[in-house]
């Protein structure tokens, strides 16, 4: 499928793949992202995949000042178009990342889980054991720096957003919204529902990368004691 | 050689033009409210236009030069004052050690910048200087400036050169960037079309004020509500500063500057980059129209921003100012320098040197 082209402004474009999530479709994405990276086109700044979308920023100044009889935009585009038609016909030529996750699921870490399993008439235990079954990728970053939205959680478990966000959630906390999983990165005010908490610092501004997680990952969550929380806790201050 | 800050101000940031390349990490940009005002007034200290300076919001800090320091101001006019005098902006001033700069009222606009012949001496993070409020991290120690913060600077010089407070006669003249009667211009975006009829004339023909709630993150709208006639909601997708977004409240959002990298409402548009400072210095309480201008226009605006910007950046890099005035007078040059007449060069104290130049 071929995504719809179209302006961000005078800045960039966007490639558009609908407004659908598909895991299909979120591969299609991955490709033309790693394919559109390796080629460093010039003048371009940034490179933000989502779900179904591919937002490519410029650098306006370079681009007049290299090539000033071209209308930028039609430049950059007619610069990926031919990268799209390849990243079709080729599915994935990348390495995606299988990552197990330690998560403490118990209390003080887990502010929603017990009303969760409730209301799913689930045990937490049977909760926790259906979240960790499932292998979730990582649809997209954004929101904080490093935060990974995951995707697609089981019918059963899904919950939309509390009603009223939190004002503070410790950075690490593991959430749900909607059909979507992630981890706090930083320490935010935050609306989804927290049943864990992650010992990893997700976001490191020394490191290089600096996050931890990277668009199309897979990931697996699995249970690990208080005390095991405390050994492996690289959160500052806690 | 550095600069002690003796009032934090209501939030003073160490901002250059931003960090690219990271957006896919959840790492926005930040940078400059106003990097036209930012580039300027590098330029006119001698810096490339990207240089690292302090933004300034009022109440803005008071600071203690402990080294000489050749400075300009950009941006907002927060009446600027060392030792009883007035200090103009957009001119190059020198600066002695042991002076205390501070700013007594808002005169126009929001955003005012400081900046300093070679910079800050702070370390880059991911290739930029600019403080990312979010991430804690970046800048001044990823946060706003500090009553006490010393503040190293790239550019030492003799510990006291003598001159006193130095002001050039020269100033450059950026109003026809900043006119407030100048719609705010963008390109219809991606839901632009499905605005309902009386919204999309809405759109266009009241005054948006800006609202209080409004910071570095974005400009919130006030005024009649819009309403597009699909309200399917929508997967995030990467943003740009100066998206207009459209909360399902009908009252429009502007990206900017530490915007999020990524977001799920509606976009009725972008505001165009050759109107980001006047947007950005307009600030909370103003009111604007907005006008819808085609992709080309919106890249010729920004092309004409340029050039000024390329001219003006020549003129203060030859060196003798008054040259390059005359120079750029042959060429053509539209925006009007004032410049420095020797006859009366320095204001300040005693100890001057008559004919010295500023040390480009």
């Amino acid at each position: 499928m071929q995504p719809h082209i179209h302006p961000l402004g005078d800045q960039g474009l966007l490639l558009d793949w609908g407004n659908r999530l598909d895991p299909g479709i979120a591969q299609q994405v991955q490709a033309c992202w790693q394919r559109l990276q390796a080629l460093h086109l010039p003048g371009v700044l940034d490179l933000v995949p989502a779900y179904s979308s591919l937002a490519l920023l410029f650098d306006l100044d370079y681009l007049l000042k290299n090539y000033p009889q071209e209308l930028p935009y039609a430049l950059v585009k007619s610069w990926v178009e031919p990268v799209l038609v390849a990243s079709s016909t080729h599915a994935l030529a990348t390495s995606s990342r299988n990552l197990d996750i330690p998560v403490c699921f118990e209390v003080p870490h887990a502010l929603d889980l017990a009303e969760l399993a409730a209301q799913k008439r689930l045990s937490p235990a049977a909760f926790i054991q259906q979240y960790c079954q499932t292998r979730y990728q990582v649809y997209m970053i954004g929101f904080l720096p490093g935060f990974a939205y995951l995707g697609t959680l089981d019918d059963l478990l899904a919950t939309p957003r509390k009603t009223t966000p939190r004002s503070a959630i410790p950075a690490g906390s593991v959430g749900i919204a909607g059909a979507q999983t992630g981890i706090y990165p930083l320490d935010s005010p935050g609306g989804w529902q927290i049943i864990g908490r992650c010992p990893w610092r997700l976001f490191t501004p020394a490191n290089d990368p600096p996050v931890r997680l990277q668009m199309g990952d897979w990931v697996q969550f699995y249970p690990i004691s208080s005390s095991e929380f405390m050994a492996q806790n690289e959160h500052p201050g806690t | 050689m550095s600069i002690l800050v003796l009032n934090k101000g209501l939030q003073t940031t160490v901002q250059d033009l931003g960090r690219t390349g990271y957006a896919h990490f959840g790492i926005n940009r930040a940078g400059a409210m106003d990097p036209l005002a930012l580039q300027v007034g590098n330029f006119l200290v001698g810096n490339p236009g990207g240089t690292v300076a302090l933004e300034m919001c009022f109440p803005a800090p008071t600071l203690l030069f402990l080294a000489p320091a050749l400075i300009a101001l950009s941006g907002a006019d927060f009446g600027a004052q060392i030792e009883g005098q007035n200090l103009p902006f957009h001119t190059p001033i020198w600066v002695d050690a042991g002076m205390e700069l501070h700013f007594r009222y808002k005169q126009a606009g929001q955003y005012a910048y400081l900046s300093i012949q070679g910079g800050l001496d702070i370390p880059p993070w991911l290739n930029s200087r600019s403080t990312n409020l979010k991430a804690q991290w970046g800048g001044w120690q990823g946060r706003a400036l500090l009553k006490g913060d010393v503040l190293p600077l790239a550019k030492s010089w003799p510990e006291r050169i003598g001159r006193g407070l130095t002001i050039a006669k020269y100033h450059t003249l950026l109003r026809e960037f900043y006119a407030p009667e100048t719609p705010i211009r963008f390109v219809p975006g991606q839901h632009y079309p499905q605005l309902l009829p009386e919204s999309r004339k809405a759109l266009h023909a009241q005054a948006w004020r800006i609202s209080n709630a409004s910071d570095r993150m974005g400009y919130r709208l006030e005024g009649e509500g819009l309403t597009l006639s699909s309200n399917e909601s929508l997967l995030s997708a990467g943003l740009t500063r100066g998206s207009i977004q459209l909360p399902p409240a009908g009252q429009p959002i502007v990206l900017m500057a530490d915007h999020q990298t990524t977001g799920g409402y509606p976009l009725l548009g972008q505001v165009i980059q050759a109107d980001w400072a006047r947007l950005a210095q307009l600030g909370p309480g103003r009111s604007f129209y907005l006008q819808a201008v085609e992709l080309a226009e919106a890249v010729s605006l920004y092309a004409e921003q340029g050039m000024f910007l390329r001219r003006l950046r020549a003129g203060c890099a030859l060196g003798r100012l008054d040259r390059a005035n005359t120079e750029s007078k042959q060429r053509g040059i539209v925006f009007q320098i004032i410049f420095w007449v020797p006859a009366r060069p320095f204001l300040g104290r005693g100890g001057q040197r008559p004919g010295a130049r500023f040390p480009f």
